[in-house]
């Protein structure tokens, strides 16, 4: 088992998954479960994968129009440089992966450019090389 | 609010299913993918939030999106409209809908 750690913040996110391709994988089905698992050191991720567009649930008002993007610049403000964020969506236009990056994550994708599992490979070789 | 029988239900839930078994593996999801979990999602979703999320990805794809998805998601999400917050998801509801439209 790799030592790299994911929270997956997807609401079509498995509850029950626990690893993917030799990763630990933690999942979250809204932003709010996300906060619970790392404000409560439940999780201490390497890196987040947060979907844009995914359910709030009771984290922050008001209702977001791309609720993915306000956590990710929450994560920043709130936890500074502890792990690397990465945006999915199953749209991502240039725009949006730009404002995905000013938000604070290190890179962004479609969901039809690259399965889940690649996703995993591209993480386990960012930090292979150091990344 | 349109008559949703036990069928149709089993079917989008059948419809989610495979979306999300395919977002967990090694397969791509593709815009239709994602458009068609989202419309079966308007009709087992029980929490609001749950369903101005699906409009929302819908909105996002709207190019691909119909008139008769967004008129469903307006009926249905009115059918259940809460007192609080209502404000602030008028506001969303209508800006996805407009997209739609």
């Amino acid at each position: 088992m790799s030592d790299i750690e994911v929270l997956w913040l997807d609401d079509d996110s498995p509850k029950s998954i626990k690893a993917i391709d030799g990763v630990r994988v933690v999942t979250a089905q809204t932003c709010e479960q996300a906060e619970a698992l790392l404000s409560s050191g439940k999780a201490k991720p390497d890196w987040i994968v947060v979907d844009l567009i995914v359910p709030q649930g009771n984290w922050g008002k008001p209702f977001r129009r791309i609720p993915g993007l306000h956590y990710i610049k929450h994560l920043r403000n709130e936890y500074g440089n502890r792990f690397r964020i990465l945006a999915l969506s199953i749209v991502m236009t240039p725009e949006m992966k730009q404002m995905s990056i000013e938000a604070g994550a290190v890179d962004a994708y479609a969901k039809d450019s690259t399965s889940w599992v690649g996703l995993i490979r591209d993480l386990r070789g960012r930090a292979a090389h150091g990344d | 609010m349109p008559f949703i029988g036990g069928r149709e239900t089993k079917r989008a839930r059948v419809i989610i299913e495979a979306y999300r078994a395919r977002l967990a593996s090694d397969q791509r999801v593709s815009a239709d993918d994602a458009i068609s979990c989202h419309e079966a999602n308007l009709i087992v979703a029980k929490d609001l939030e749950n369903r101005v999320r699906s409009i929302q990805t819908l909105a996002t794809l709207r190019s691909r999106a119909t008139l008769p998805t967004a008129v469903h998601a307006l009926v249905t999400v009115s059918a259940t409209w809460p007192t609080s917050d209502s404000v602030d998801l008028a506001w969303m509801l209508a800006d996805a809908l407009r997209d739609v439209l």
